[in-house]
């Protein structure tokens, strides 16, 4: 798998502002997506994140309490992606992860353990579900994580692989720890994901978020 | 598999229905430790929202199942189309692909095997309701930042019944402006009714109406002179009344209407994406993000309060052979074993609801409409009839078909109630799907009846909180009127959901002013990479 | 709590932002710095760009950089690279959309973008349109956007009846939009004049245009966008250019139009003849502007007795109209135009205009004190017959004045404007060199008085007015007795210079002390 990648240090957004371009204008065509993570407890979704949003990595990881989505951009040539990605809260523990979670979303990556071929097979449902349920042009990944746990490997690489090309999946294994392929994925995704102006989240044909930001003009029919 | 739930918890939540919902997510904000249990294996009870494939299972369930029959009765089904058609056996083969291709092949002609193959595209809603862009659900929603989990669409235009035929309402002033339905003069006279009504503050609107509470809405309108045309349309399509409607309630209800235009839409109303079952679930989102467990699947069997030192009470659930503790029990009135009402409710009248799936929209419109129709009594006494139509845009159906909720008081069923306005807006005849009609054939159809269990319900002991079941109304207004009540007994002087804070506000620990920078590796410049 | 999430306080966050800013402005000083040294330095590069690119996307109102900008892109035109120009226009373009989003209305944005797209060789019009309507989206009113779009069309020349549509498309979303009915009104006479009866617009769509404004204005009486509309759309008649009045005396011919009208019309349009001899020489305008209603033509003729003068106007519907004179005293001869206020509609539109009264009517029977509709009624009237009804207009405007006593200066100049001009078709029917208000209401405003430019003997005694309206005096040329007694002067500047033979300033009291000095001044007796 070729990825034509490049990330400029100096593109690289700041908190507030839009990124640059060399010649001073700035980049103004921004698509915001939403990622969903799926996979069962434990397979390190929130590590994943972590480690893609912060550069953190902790042994111990809990789903952080209070944060329903955090949100990273990746600079591509000419276009800002801007990921609102979505851990589980914990719902998927006792299979009640709610319809609404992957609803709208563009991407998912869907995690499993590569020490635990349960978790491999439940991946495989989860794809499914997507597949079935999710909107039909989401980009999925699938990402078996703890790599750096290799010698207690209980999914082969070629398996998942196999597996993924079928599915037309994207496919990387990844370790939240050592940070492989972390970064790499989101890119993957980013690239893979359909950027004409407009698209993303906040522009799906019409339907839309509320809030306080919109130009909500007082008054009424009668002004 | 589930058993290494915890078991102690300061709240436990029963049933995942609007109300339910969200007082986990409101108990959960502020930090109670809150456990979230359905005995289904889906959210939102009598609120959600149900696939193809999902409604016939429910249908089955209550068919086969007297108890269930206590909530939902009269269900009746039926099909208009053949099970299988002609189109069907050419399409196996080209599937998927000929849908965007072709070029408008002219009308499909469905089948019930058509519905079979594409039921997730359906999203039914069992509580189909709208939201006032300024209601109190919509100021909640963002107010607690609830509203970044949900998409909504505006409602696109309101109609009414007027002389035998589906006339828009003009509602807003541009509407006002645009309608050739009305004179210049009577364009005049509404607006000038309208904005009185809008300007009137709860002190002076009392003032205004002090002689008229004996009086009714619609003699006040013609007391100000309105034409008939102009009565029917601020009666019953902006006041959503009847002609028994009192006068203050009338104005209060069109000043509500009135006070939501402009703000997302040239409606007052704003519809859930995927349906009003999407509601609960972001709640219950809420709830999971700050730390709520959740547990489908999960009935429970037996409920029981125990009264420890100084008075405190303890209340015991009995589930799947686990024994559950919580200072709090928060339960859905269908949920809630007889013996912990109290006292019974008093028999209220109950709702007819119909849905119907049709192959075009009720009044043909440039792009996809999302229409509310409120339809006047037909005949003297009876009830006005709230109808929704939503399209594929909304998530709730393949495309090239409508879905249509129709809600009313129960009189006698919902078959009797209702099936006089399906004939006068669809053609109930099946036939041909491809003739061009003036109304959309119906494919499908569902009578049922509900209980109504929205009235407010007391417990006999104050650690456990029932919570009432959908309204007949036309929004959420009660169901988050009540939450706030009961979460204010739960946690006294607690603010009831505070604003959850943005991905931007949150700190990590070791965090500096500014988030990590993205790089790229060391070695690359702009080669490739594998 | 464990595992939860810590927010930052308000405090953290004002300290945050505060540094924030801080830093900024830091930025900001140190950036400026530099782009002035290096444009003192001449070095007009592309890093140049880059720097004031960087600033500019933060402050999209700091002029000058754009004109440093402009500068640097000029030297790069001189090269022959054309696909490097292209992209440095492209990325001008990017900037200033960029730029317009944090402040739609940055005059100077808006402007690079109209130069940029004029100076390069290769403009996507199609895509400028395309913004227009993004913009137009995000705020219909904008007026930058609007004045933007038809620039653009000038350029693009999209279909006329494409941007109409689309004004409506805005104005049915929300019709308190002036750009939107002023761009309409320019349409409208570009797509649908009436070629055959040479009105500036088609009967059905003038009566589709007031139906619609009748609509706007019926439904939000508050807007006074619609209301300009309507006022427009009601002047939309055909009003040809006519002359008033001209006075042949020894010296000096004046001649007075019925709307101001520049000297090569003068020159083109009129011939003055005496006997079979055109009088050839130099029209003059007395005020000075370019369009004036009152011309003076210098001559030293001789006026005999018998002598036959005639004035030979060719008029805007193609006649040539003969006005002859008649003599007044030993050396004037005076010669009177056709004289008409009526607004000359097609029957299909008073018709429409009749229907509208009526309903208008029907309101007014409901509200009689709505303003508003009282004064659409009264335009209305006046519209459609101004004779006819002309006591009623004038009691619904004092009934006006007193009920949005606001405006009562602007419902005094309309009384006096429609009094005036029923009283002129009186006078112009009699033969006398006398100017006297006849009618009730005192005028503080002094409209069509180049019809009165023949007159000896002007009686503007008893009035309202105030020194204000004095330059218009000089419209008076024949004027030789000039009374205005009892006014509301306050002084005598830019009083004219006339020849008079007598002025009369009584029962002006404010004027004491000035009145001395003025009689100094000028050769004719003062009264005071």
């Amino acid at each position: 798998m070729i990825l034509f990648i490049k990330v400029w240090r100096a593109m690289a957004t700041n908190r507030s502002g839009a990124a640059q371009r060399p010649n001073g204008a700035p980049q103004t065509k921004v698509c915001q997506f939403k990622l969903v993570l799926l996979g069962e407890s434990a397979v390190g979704k929130s590590s994943l994140v972590l480690r893609f949003v912060k550069g953190q990595f902790h042994e111990y990881q809990e789903s952080t309490i209070g944060a329903a989505f955090l949100t990273q951009t990746v600079c591509l040539d000419d276009t800002t992606v801007k990921f609102e990605i979505w851990d589980t809260a914990g719902q998927e523990r006792y299979h009640s992860l709610a319809p609404m979670y992957y609803r709208g979303a563009q991407a998912a990556i869907v995690v499993y353990d590569i020490t635990n071929q349960d978790t491999f097979g439940r991946a495989k449902n989860w794809v499914k579900e997507l597949q079935r349920q999710a909107s039909p042009s989401i980009v999925i990944a699938l990402a078996g994580n703890k790599s750096d746990l290799a010698a207690k490997r209980m999914v082969e690489f070629e398996e998942a692989q196999a597996y993924a090309d079928e599915n037309g999946l994207l496919f990387m294994e990844t370790s939240a720890k050592t940070a492989m392929n972390v970064n790499d994925i989101f890119l993957a995704i980013a690239n893979k994901l359909p950027k004409s102006e407009g698209t993303g989240a906040a522009a799906a044909g019409g339907a839309r978020r509320l809030g306080d930001a919109e130009q909500a003009r007082q008054g009424s029919c009668c002004k | 598999m589930d058993d290494d739930l915890p078991t102690d918890f300061q709240v436990i939540v029963v049933g995942t229905g609007m109300v339910e919902s969200i007082v986990a997510a409101a108990c959960s904000r502020i930090g109670k430790n809150v456990l979230h249990l359905d005995s289904s294996d889906h959210y939102g009870g009598l609120w959600a929202s149900y696939n193809f494939d999902g409604l016939q299972k429910f249908i089955k369930e209550v068919n086969s199942d007297p108890k269930r029959q206590l909530q939902v009765y009269n269900l009746a089904e039926k099909w208009y189309i053949e099970k299988e058609s002609a189109q069907d056996e050419k399409k196996e083969e080209g599937e998927e692909k000929p849908e965007e291709a072709k070029p408008e092949p002219g009308k499909k002609v469905w089948s019930q095997a058509n519905f079979t193959a594409e039921y997730r595209k359906f999203n039914i809603d069992m509580t189909p309701k709208l939201l006032f862009s300024r209601g109190p659900l919509v100021e909640l929603l963002i107010s607690s930042n609830i509203a970044r989990y949900a998409e909504f669409r505006c409602v696109t235009r309101v109609l009414t019944w007027l002389s035998d035929k589906l006339m828009p309402v003009p509602c807003s002033r541009a509407d006002v402006f645009a309608t050739e339905a009305v004179g210049i003069v009577e364009k005049r006279q509404l607006m000038k009714m309208l904005t009185s009504i809008v300007g009137y503050n709860e002190e002076e609107m009392n003032n205004e109406f002090k002689d008229w509470n004996d009086k009714t809405f619609k003699e006040y309108l013609a007391h100000k002179g309105l034409t008939p045309n102009l009565i029917h349309y601020v009666l019953y399509a902006i006041a959503g009344g009847t002609d028994t409607m009192p006068c203050l309630e009338g104005v209060k209800e069109c000043k509500k209407f009135l006070m939501s235009l402009g703000r997302y839409g040239n409606t007052p109303f704003l519809w859930p994406m995927y349906g009003s079952g999407e509601l609960p679930q972001c709640f219950c989102r809420l709830c999971a993000v700050f730390g709520g467990v959740y547990c489908l699947n999960r009935p429970i069997d037996k409920v029981q309060t125990l009264t420890v030192d100084e008075g405190k009470e303890v209340v015991t659930i009995e589930s799947k052979s686990k024994t559950l503790k919580c200072d709090h029990l928060v339960i859905g009135i269908n949920e809630c074993p007889k013996d912990l009402i109290s006292p019974e409710p008093a028999e209220s009248s109950d709702i007819s609801k119909a849905v119907f799936i049709t192959n075009g929209s009720i009044m043909k419109s440039d792009k996809e409409p999302l229409t509310l129709l409120r339809f006047p009594p037909l005949n003297d006494g009876d009830h006005s009839v709230t109808v929704l139509e939503v399209g594929p845009a909304t998530g709730s159906c393949p495309k090239g078909l409508f879905v249509v909720y129709f809600i009313t008081n129960k009189v006698k069923d919902a078959e009797s109630d209702l099936m006089g306005i399906a004939e006068k807006i669809f053609d109930m005849s099946g036939g041909d799907q491809t003739e061009e009609t003036d109304k959309p054939k119906c494919l499908w159809s569902l009578f049922y009846n509900v209980k109504d269990t929205s009235a407010p319900v007391k417990s006999t002991t104050g650690a456990v909180h029932v919570c009432s079941g959908p309204d007949a109304g036309l929004d959420f207004d009660r169901a988050v009127e009540q939450a706030e009540q009961i979460f204010k007994k739960i946690c006294p002087g607690e603010e009831f959901l505070p604003r959850a804070p943005d991905p931007e506000e949150i700190v990590f620990e070791d965090d500096v002013t500014h988030g990590p920078e993205f790089t790229r590796d060391q070695d690359d410049d702009d080669a490739p990479k594998e | 709590m464990h595992g939860r999430v810590k927010v930052r306080t308000t405090e953290e966050e004002r300290a945050r932002k505060e540094k924030e800013r801080q830093e900024k402005l830091k930025v900001y000083k140190h950036a400026m710095q530099k782009i002035f040294h290096k444009r003192e330095e001449g070095e007009l590069d592309k890093e140049l760009l880059e720097l004031t690119g960087k600033v500019l996307s933060s402050n999209p109102d700091i002029y000058t950089l754009w004109n440093i900008r402009r500068e640097i892109l000029i030297i790069f035109q001189k090269n022959d690279d054309n696909e490097e120009l292209s992209q440095l226009y492209d990325a001008e373009l990017h900037l200033t959309e960029y730029c317009l989003k944090i402040n739609p209305k940055s005059y100077c944005a808006w402007h690079q973008r109209e130069w940029v797209l004029t100076t390069r060789a290769d403009p996507n019009w199609e895509k400028e349109l395309a913004l227009c309507n993004t913009y137009l989206k995000l705020d219909e009113r904008n007026f930058h956007t609007w004045d933007y779009r038809r620039f653009v069309v000038r350029q693009f020349k999209p279909s006329l009846k494409d941007e109409f549509d689309y004004t409506t498309e805005k104005l049915m979303d929300n019709f308190s939009n002036y750009s939107a009915w002023h761009y309409r009104s320019k349409l409208l006479v570009e797509l649908y004049p009436d070629l055959e009866g040479g009105r500036p617009i088609e009967d059905s769509h003038h009566k589709h245009e007031l139906k619609m404004v009748q609509s706007a204005a019926f439904t939000d009486p508050d807007d006074t966008s619609a209301w300009f509309y309507q006022r427009w759309v009601l002047g939309a008649v055909r009003t040809d250019i006519d002359v008033a009045v001209f006075v042949v005396s020894p010296l000096k011919t004046t001649i007075a139009f019925s709307r101001p009208v520049n000297q090569a019309f003068v020159a083109s349009k009129t011939r003055l003849f005496f006997g079979n001899e055109l009088v050839n020489g130099e029209w003059q305008s007395l005020t000075g502007p370019q369009y004036d209603v009152l011309w003076v033509l210098k001559h030293n003729a001789e006026i005999t007795e018998g002598l036959d003068v005639k004035m030979e106007y060719d008029r805007e519907d193609e006649n040539i109209q003969i006005i002859p004179t008649t003599k007044y005293n030993s050396n004037t001869y005076i010669g009177k135009g056709e004289i008409n206020f009526e607004k000359k509609y097609s029957k299909p539109v008073v018709e429409e205009l009749n229907n509208q009264l009526e309903a208008c009517r029907q309101l007014l029977a409901m509200e009689p004190d709505n303003k508003w509709t009282l004064l659409t009624t009264t335009v209305f009237l006046h519209c459609i017959d101004a004779k006819q009804y002309h006591k009623e207009t004038i009691e619904n405007l004092h009934t006006l004045k007193s009920i949005d006593n606001l405006r009562a200066g602007y419902y005094d100049d309309l009384i006096t404007k429609w009094s005036i001009e029923e009283q002129l078709i009186e006078d112009y029917k009699k033969d006398s060199l006398d100017f006297k208000i006849m009618f009730e209401d005192k005028v503080s405003s002094l409209p069509h008085l180049q019809y009165y430019s023949h007159c000896e003997n002007v009686d503007l005694s008893n009035q309202n007015l105030t020194s204000n309206i004095l330059p218009a005096l000089e419209l008076l040329q024949n004027c030789k007795k000039l009374s205005l007694e009892n006014n509301q002067l306050t002084t005598l500047k830019g009083f004219p210079n006339l020849n008079l033979e007598e002025l009369n300033l009584k029962g002006n009291s404010d004027l004491v002390e000035e009145v001395e000095l003025f009689k100094e001044r000028c050769n004719y007796s003062v009264i005071f």
